[in-house]
């Protein structure tokens, strides 16, 4: 194996595993998801793929989906982030956003996903995704939508405690 | 942009900080898939936890049978200390239970810290997490002697070559309830601190280089696994050491199939079938040859110890197998790679004590390890097992396997003074071959007695007369 393929690894698989267990939510699945990606891109050849890191997103997404088919149990997992030291808003914000991420259907989130997390263009997702890129930003605010509503209820009911 | 857009826009910009902030496993670039693609594309899930986690180890708990006192009379298994490691002057009185202990068991323990890189560290760490792997994490049968016991200082660490100095904190000496408690907190020291790749022996010291007491033991030389591992023997390493079956080369094309493993602590058993590569049918093995090699545990499918099995092919083409890993990760066996149609090479914890035999002509058992106690080098007992109760009067079953002269396996039944109550004796399907002969036979138990017996089961040397290769099996007769 060449030192290439280290450095590919090494740069793009945590942010991959994160993408894919923030799509999946299920942290074992996201590893193997990611582990089989660069398998099949090591099968394709590097020269034979234009931009890895979407490539992976993509292959890694569709490998998370097809194992959700199979195994379709919810996991806590949100409820049991780890929490940061910035702050007890900035975190609860952050668990309602991945929290309210979760609620989505699957393909909105692996969407979003690739356009905020991994920065893929409208065109590159609709390419990736198989959509008409005409409906790329329709989808991605209409889930914008649903998570802005969804984290502002966790707001809401937080506020209502203190 | 409209305002609508920028306000998605910054939505989805804290959601990208979120998700940056998930933790997650980096499992690195050595143990990746990709990294075995695809010459060694492999089944890596056990592999991944075990190396994620500070793989430990721990003691294997054994029956609570009492047996005689047995210093004056080193049993097959009682006495792996000799050697090892010698009493200290101040031992308690040897004379309560000298229970044997049996070989420990790999587990996958706490998680490392991010900040364990290196070999000194992940040494260091695996011993500190055996005071945190609570008794009640570990799987059934297995015992961790060191969890809430005394130490709770540091652990120093340094490598020369192949052996870590390893010096623990000690505020009180390790509390041991017996030689047997004390020889399984050595057994479990010495068997993680060489869980690291590429170490083969442990200088263990306490607080500052002195020399550590566990109970009745005193440890003052660097020790491998195989002076800890409980048998009484261990197992002939090298290519010199072949041993080889002439099977049938008369039939072409035949390569042997692993047709099962078990693996139970103990013991690992591989089962090979001789299968027709043209006709698909089960067929005479060919001929065969067996060894036991040092190998390299640096190497990603490599562990302490390779046992070979490599197949004779024959009439022409290819064995058309093809070369991969299998890994299993699982006292004592780590992985198997090879064609697995010719060849095999089986990666081992340790040096313990093998054998081979065949069933049928079609079939190949190597068996690997088995309990230290009803283990010797030339005689294993596979049932009863040691601490087994059995019936007075009835009929007990022996199975297991033997390379003695002439093929006969000699048996006495001592009570619990050691005084002889019968005896007997029954043949093994081979005598002294490369290949093992197995038994499957019945002795009466005399209906008169009662309590705790010790069925030993020997060879009697052709020379003398005297027992040789004894196994010592204590049984709980009602």
């Amino acid at each position: 194996m060449t030192d290439r393929w280290r450095e590919v690894y090494e740069r793009e698989y945590p942010r991959l595993v994160r993408a894919l267990l923030a799509i999946g939510r299920d942290p074992a699945a996201a590893e193997d998801a990611a582990q089989e990606a660069f398998v099949k891109a090591h099968k394709t050849g590097l020269d034979n793929i234009e931009k890895l890191p979407g490539w992976l997103l993509v292959v890694g997404a569709r490998e998370v989906f097809r194992k959700a088919k199979r195994a379709r149990r919810e996991t806590e997992i949100w409820a049991s982030l780890p929490p940061r030291d910035d702050g007890f808003d900035t975190t609860a914000d952050r668990v309602d956003l991945l929290a309210a991420l979760g609620e989505l259907p699957d393909r909105q989130r692996a969407i979003v996903v690739a356009r905020y997390y991994y920065g893929l263009s409208y065109d590159e997702i609709a390419d990736h995704f198989e959509i008409k890129s005409g409906t790329v930003g329709a989808t991605l605010h209409q889930a914008i939508e649903r998570l802005r509503q969804i984290q502002l209820a966790g707001r809401l009911a937080r506020g209502a405690m203190r | 942009m409209t305002n609508e857009r920028q306000d998605d826009e910054i939505i989805g910009r804290a959601l990208s900080r979120a998700i940056e902030t998930i933790d997650v496993n980096q499992t690195p670039y050595e143990r990746s898939r990709l990294a075995t693609a695809p010459a060694r594309r492999s089944i890596l899930g056990l592999w991944q936890i075990a190396t994620a986690a500070a793989a430990i180890v721990l003691a294997l708990a054994i029956g609570s049978w009492l047996t005689r006192p047995t210093e004056s009379q080193p049993g097959v298994a009682a006495s792996p200390t000799a050697p090892a490691a010698t009493p200290s002057a101040a031992a308690p009185t040897p004379a309560a239970t000298s229970t044997p202990t049996v070989t420990p068991v790999a587990v996958s323990g706490p998680q490392f810290a991010d900040t364990v890189v290196t070999a000194n560290q992940r040494i260091a760490s695996r011993i500190t997490g055996l005071r945190a792997y609570r008794q009640s994490a570990a799987p059934a049968g297995l015992t961790n002697y060191l969890w809430n016991n005394s130490f709770q200082g540091g652990v120093a660490v340094a490598i020369t070559a192949d052996l870590a100095k390893v010096d623990i904190q000690l505020e009180q000496p390790f509390s041991a309830s017996d030689h047997a408690a004390a020889f399984a907190i050595l057994q479990q020291l010495v068997y993680t601190a060489t869980e690291e790749p590429g170490i083969r022996r442990v200088l263990l010291t306490a607080n500052g280089g002195q020399q550590l007491t566990i109970g009745d033991i005193g440890v003052d030389k660097p020790l491998a696994r195989e002076d800890v591992f409980g048998y009484s023997y261990r197992a002939a390493v090298g290519k010199d050491q072949v041993i080889s079956w002439a099977g049938n080369d008369a039939i072409q094309h035949v390569g042997a199939a692993l047709l099962s493993t078990s693996i139970d602590g103990t013991t690992a058993r591989l089962t090979f079938r001789g299968q027709n590569a043209a006709g698909g049918g089960v067929d005479d093995l060919p001929s065969v040859a067996i060894w036991l090699e040092q190998s390299d545990d640096t190497n990603i499918s490599g562990a302490k110890y390779a046992l070979n099995v490599v197949y004779q092919w024959n009439g022409g083409f290819s064995s058309g197998g093809v070369g991969h890993t299998k890994f299993y990760d699982q006292t004592p066996l780590r992985s198997i790679s090879g064609d697995f149609n010719t060849s095999y090479r089986i990666e081992l914890d340790d040096a313990r004590p093998w054998r081979a035999y065949m069933p049928d002509k079609t079939q190949l058992v190597v068996e690997i390890g088995g309990d230290p106690r009803a283990t010797s080098d030339r005689i294993a007992v596979t049932a009863p097992k040691p601490g087994d109760i059995a019936n007075s009067g009835a009929d007990l079953r022996l199975t297991g396997s033997a390379r003695v002269f002439e093929a006969t396996v000699s048996w006495r039944l001592l009570d619990a003074a050691s005084k002889e109550v019968t005896s007997g004796h029954f043949n093994a399907n081979l005598g002294s071959s490369a290949l093992w002969g197995t038994f499957d036979t019945r002795i009466p138990l005399p209906a008169n007695v009662r309590g705790n017996l010790t069925l030993e089961l020997f060879e009697s040397s052709p020379k003398d007369g005297s027992a040789q290769g004894i196994v010592q099996i204590p049984l709980v007769v009602r």
